[in-house]
């Protein structure tokens, strides 16, 4: 399954919160590989702990109320869950970056916006103020901010939400990074500005050969940006494939539950379809499949509790939970 | 855009409430009386003139004379010096470090968090007061001591304001930011949340500006404080109340200006709460 091209791999990744007494399986055996190259989304509904599994890839859970069971993120041969703090840093400070999903919150208020983009420049190289402040100001044109001479010292309530997203991937790509985590980068944009930061976004990825993941619910910027999708459900992954293969041949229930309830321009319908009921508890334990409950049509195997869950690959590149593949 | 000082200042200014100018002034002129004070008199503080005994308000003696012939309105002006002083360092060398202990246990939490808050809450269950005496009486009266026993205490209020503070800042995204960033704690610490917690502190520390030259005056006047020929307000004022009904200025004009000190104070303490609060309210709401 490995091979030279891989960046970053995951393997059978548990991650738990402690509250209350109480355990919440966040997320259960995830094994995942990133390629060179390669944007990798990751879908599921609210909960289904997409931004948790992003969060452990440079391990920022903090820790008492997140426990790592079990597994490993290998990245260059070395295990991120295991790395001492100052290690963690230097991979956090030059080869994996980050976006948030809230550019407003994303940036300190109290701080000019150039600022805070120099002071990582500063961090990084010893030079000259002048020299850091042309570097900032080739970053900002970069992600494309008109007039960054003025907008270099204002505040972070005086730009709007597109530019701080701009301002916050300048950030992201300052040492040109290997691998890019964006967590639902677009979600709090709206639809116009969407299109935009997406497409800067892509060129970036493209110019620097970076990898990236990318969070998101919303299917249709999925199918658009990614080169595979993994599908996310309570804390598991149900189905990873190329993108293609997954929008035209979904294998898993779930997925093809979350295809048919996109609606559709210029067709007429009475009533979106849905997939009933609702996500399992997490405080508890699942063993057996997690997705009888809603399933419609589940397979006589499933019903009996006889298969264990685990990704199976039907076709090339094509993984599926072995449970639901005869599932109806 | 360049930054240009003399815009900053008349923004600033604009933006600063009725209270926080009037305070600012009234602090400003108490600042200079304490600056030139052999300009304002020609007496000398401790001279005791016994020709001009408890002498009533007059234009030779502005404030009087108390009993031993000493120019109230000079010991006064001279005293000012002293009390600012102190209400100075037993105000801000406690919060420097009463700032820097809450921001990192609430930063890290865990076994530090805990010793520390367990401390603050030991030293927060007995009145300032008391506890402030209860030194002094081990180490004996005087104003090193006085500055020991404060700095042993007073930092606690700092460090819980703080920690409470850090608790909701740290969880912002922007800390996560700075983290994905790689930067290291104490930058995080001191860079990126302080600026935003510490304005609680700096409003409370004004408050406590007025109850450090009050605690002062109130030690001096128990005799636990500045001694005798020194001049100090709360000493003068224990002092002539042997004679409030004979001389009532002895005791009534210093005790004047520690209300006048304590009000400038307030004043600034209110005016910046508004202007913090204002700024914070704006930045939250966008």
């Amino acid at each position: 399954m490995s091979n030279n091209n891989t960046v970053l791999s995951i393997n059978n990744l548990s991650v738990n919160f402690k509250v209350n007494e109480s355990k919440i399986f966040a997320n259960n055996n995830i094994s995942l590989k990133l390629n060179k190259g390669e944007i990798l989304g990751i879908v599921g509904e609210s909960g289904s702990g997409k931004t948790v599994l992003c969060k452990s890839v440079i391990k920022l859970l903090s820790t008492p109320p997140a426990e790592y069971i079990e597994g490993q993120i290998i990245y260059n041969n070395k295990d991120i869950l295991s790395l001492s703090d100052s290690d963690l840093r230097e991979i956090r400070k030059n080869e994996i970056a980050m976006i948030f999903q809230n550019p407003m919150s994303s940036f300190n208020p109290v701080r000019t916006v150039g600022s805070q983009i120099i002071e990582n420049l500063y961090y990084k190289n010893k030079l000259t103020r002048i020299e850091i402040k042309n570097l900032c100001l080739d970053l900002l044109t970069k992600v494309e901010i008109p007039n960054p001479e003025l907008r270099y010292n204002e505040y972070p309530h005086q730009w709007s939400g597109g530019m701080l997203q701009r301002a916050a991937i300048a950030m992201a790509i300052r040492n040109s990074p290997k691998i890019l985590l964006a967590d639902e980068p677009t979600t709090a944009l709206d639809v116009t500005i969407q299109s935009q930061i997406l497409a800067l976004l892509l060129n970036i990825q493209k110019k620097n050969n970076m990898s990236m993941i990318f969070i998101s619910h919303d299917l249709a910027v999925v199918s658009q940006v990614c080169d595979r999708i993994a599908v996310m459900y309570a804390g598991k992954l149900l189905e990873i494939a190329k993108t293609k293969d997954l929008f035209n041949n979904p294998k898993h229930p779930y997925t093809r539950g979350l295809l048919e309830a996109i609606p559709r321009i210029g067709k007429e319908t009475k009533k979106l379809k849905t997939i009933p009921g609702d996500l399992p508890n997490m405080s508890e334990k699942q063993t057996n499949c997690i997705f009888r409950s809603r399933c419609q049509r589940p397979s006589l195997d499933c019903k009996e509790g006889s298969i264990e869950m685990g990704l199976i690959e039907i076709y090339p590149e094509h993984w599926v939970d072995q449970c639901c593949v005869n599932c109806g | 855009m360049k930054f240009n000082l003399l815009i900053f200042i008349k923004d600033e200014y604009r933006s600063c409430s009725t209270n926080l100018k009037i305070g600012i002034s009234l602090f400003f002129f108490i600042i200079l009386i304490g600056l030139f004070a052999p300009f304002l008199t020609s007496f000398d503080p401790l001279y005791q003139d016994y020709d001009s005994l408890l002498l009533p308000p007059s234009f030779e003696h502005l404030f009087g004379t108390d009993n031993y012939g000493r120019d109230v309105f000079t010991r006064v002006v001279y005293a000012t010096r002293l009390d600012l002083e102190i209400g100075f360092y037993t105000t801000y060398v406690p919060l420097i470090y009463g700032v820097m202990i809450g921001a990192y246990s609430g930063y890290f939490g865990g076994f530090i968090d805990t010793i520390m808050m367990r401390i603050t809450d030991t030293a927060m269950a007995f009145p300032f007061l008391i506890l402030i005496i209860f030194i002094l009486s081990i180490l004996g009266p005087g104003i090193q001591n006085i500055y020991i026993s404060v700095f042993l205490v007073a930092w606690t209020m700092y460090a819980r304001l703080v920690r409470a503070e850090m608790l909701v800042e740290k969880n912002k995204d922007y800390i996560m930011a700075a983290q994905v960033l790689g930067y290291g704690s104490n930058r995080i610490i001191f860079k990126h949340a302080m600026p935003n917690i510490i304005t609680s502190s700096i409003i409370f520390s004004m408050f406590d500006f007025v109850l450090n030259i009050l605690l002062v005056s109130g030690l001096s006047f128990l005799g636990l404080g500045v001694q005798p020929p020194q001049p100090e307000w709360g000493a003068m004022v224990a002092e002539g109340r042997d004679f409030i009904l004979d001389a009532w200025w002895i005791t009534t004009l210093p005790g004047m200006f520690i209300v006048i000190t304590g009000f400038a104070l307030c004043l600034i303490g209110d005016g910046l709460s508004e202007r913090f609060g204002k700024r914070n309210q704006y930045t939250v709401s966008v």
